[in-house]
């Protein structure tokens, strides 16, 4: 029966010593297989690069464990990252469970006094040079800082802050707290008993989704060569498309660590439809409460139908009124801009609190089913022009 | 990058700063086509499916 392998990474520091030997004695007694250069690699001839072998022992590994003391460890230039660094990059890369544990004191200190600096250093420069700053940068600047304690190395600070953007968590390193692997294992066998007898629903799924989108796929590309004739009956289409545009919430992105409610919008309340004829554009249909007007001039800057059909650099935008508490999905195709409605919910917003969400607001309610909206489209721009 | 939010009123367009009336339409283009958004959330299952599925067989394989 296969063992579970974990490679245990850490940099040479003298203190983290024992506690790479012990976990390796403990998880060999719990039956699993440890991987460390020092124990498990066997010989290797000079002709084997030693950061290779350990890459390829990172991926060779089920698990991924990391202690991170004050020490760096080596440096590689020609990578702009340390080996420990390349290894736990690797493991992200292949997608290894990570475990990380970091030293209390050094944790402690990155999180009040460190982060914020490389944060507001690394805008800065990108912000004057328009590229990131490397590493080298980021450690010359933070040892230019009195508060950064000294005894750590600035490279562990880089590497802290890496892990911390791609939301690893970093447990407790504490001394003389002795680490339960027990308890550990044990959690990741419950989690892992959990997911796997649901081997046969994942792999159904998956397979149901690619029918699903080769059908899609199929669509997509023999519509462009049909020529669709018309509406039966334009408002019906509009009423059963909006039957289709639920409501949601507008959430605020933190990165990849979570999303906060920032407000709410109702169901799709109304949808109209205009065609450009000449200089105008011309009412076709609509579903729901509008109020309806027969034509806007194409140089009309108060409508949103007209000012969609002449934006240059996208083909949708997200409108919104603060006198009528609505938000106006207008997508262009071909000669057609369609408007969709959606009322936002209280507490209500105004001006300042669109233009600081906008982005947030335009993700809400076009990513809610690019899949249909991109349908809607490719059947508007294939519709014929009648005289 | 935050895409700038443009505004509507007295039949002018501008990019909008600070306070707006309450009339005023405001309006933000969005910076992708359905097309590409759709092509991305493919392109992202797809691998996630791949990865899913490889790790379900070598999770279950017992050789």
């Amino acid at each position: 029966m296969a063992k579970t392998k974990i490679f245990i990474s850490s940099v040479a520091e003298p203190a983290l010593v024992p506690l790479r030997r012990e976990a390796a004695r403990r998880l060999t007694e719990l039956g699993h297989e440890p991987l460390m250069w020092e124990e498990s690699f066997g010989p290797w001839t000079t002709s084997v690069n030693p950061v290779r072998k350990c890459l390829e022992m990172v991926e060779a590994s089920d698990i991924y464990l990391l202690f991170v003391g004050k020490r760096s460890g080596t440096y590689y230039p020609e990578a702009q990252r340390s080996v420990t660094h390349m290894e736990f990059i690797k493991a992200q890369d292949k997608g290894k469970l990570s475990l990380v544990f970091v030293d209390v004191s050094v944790k402690a200190a990155y999180f009040s006094t460190v982060k914020w600096r490389i944060t507001e250093f690394g805008e800065h420069i990108t912000a004057e040079n328009q590229a990131y700053p490397e590493p080298t940068a980021i450690m010359d600047y933070l040892q230019q800082l009195e508060e950064v304690p000294k005894d750590v190395d600035p490279y562990t600070w880089y590497l802290l802050y890496d892990m911390d953007l791609r939301g690893v968590y970093m447990d407790d390193l504490a001394p003389g707290v002795p680490i339960d692997w027990s308890q550990y294992c044990s959690d990741l066998l419950r989690r892992g008993s959990l997911l796997l007898p649901l081997k046969d629903s994942f792999i159904e799924n998956g397979e149901r989704l690619e029918q699903y989108d080769d059908a899609f796929t199929g669509i997509t590309s023999l519509l462009p060569h049909m020529s669709v004739v018309g509406f039966q009956d334009v408002d019906a289409f509009l009423q059963a498309l909006m039957g289709f545009l639920p409501g949601g919430s507008i959430r605020q992105h933190y990165a990849s660590y979570m999303t906060e409610e920032i407000g709410r919008y109702s169901a799709c309340c109304a949808a109209t439809l205009y065609r450009r004829d000449e200089g105008k554009m011309k009412y076709v249909g609509n579903a729901g409460a509008t109020d309806t007007r027969m034509s806007f001039r194409l140089e009309d800057k108060t409508s949103f139908v007209a000012l969609t059909y002449g934006m240059r650099s996208s083909d949708m935008a997200v409108y919104f009124k603060e006198e009528r508490q609505m938000f106006y999905f207008c997508i262009r195709s071909g000669e057609y801009v369609l408007t969709l409605h959606f009322r936002s919910e209280p507490p209500a917003w105004n001006a300042r609190t669109y233009m600081q969400y906008q982005e947030y607001v335009n993700d809400a309610i076009i990513n809610k089913n690019p899949v249909m909206l991109e349908l809607i489209k490719l059947l508007l721009g294939g519709l014929r022009h009648e005289a | 990058m935050k895409h700038e939010v443009y505004v509507s009123k007295e039949g002018q367009v501008s990019v909008a700063v600070g306070d707006q009336p309450k009339d005023a339409l405001l309006f933000a283009p969005s910076k992708k086509s359905t097309g590409q958004i759709v092509r991305e959330h493919r392109s992202s299952w797809r691998k996630n499916i791949a990865l899913i599925t490889e790790r379900l067989h070598s999770a279950t394989d017992r050789t």
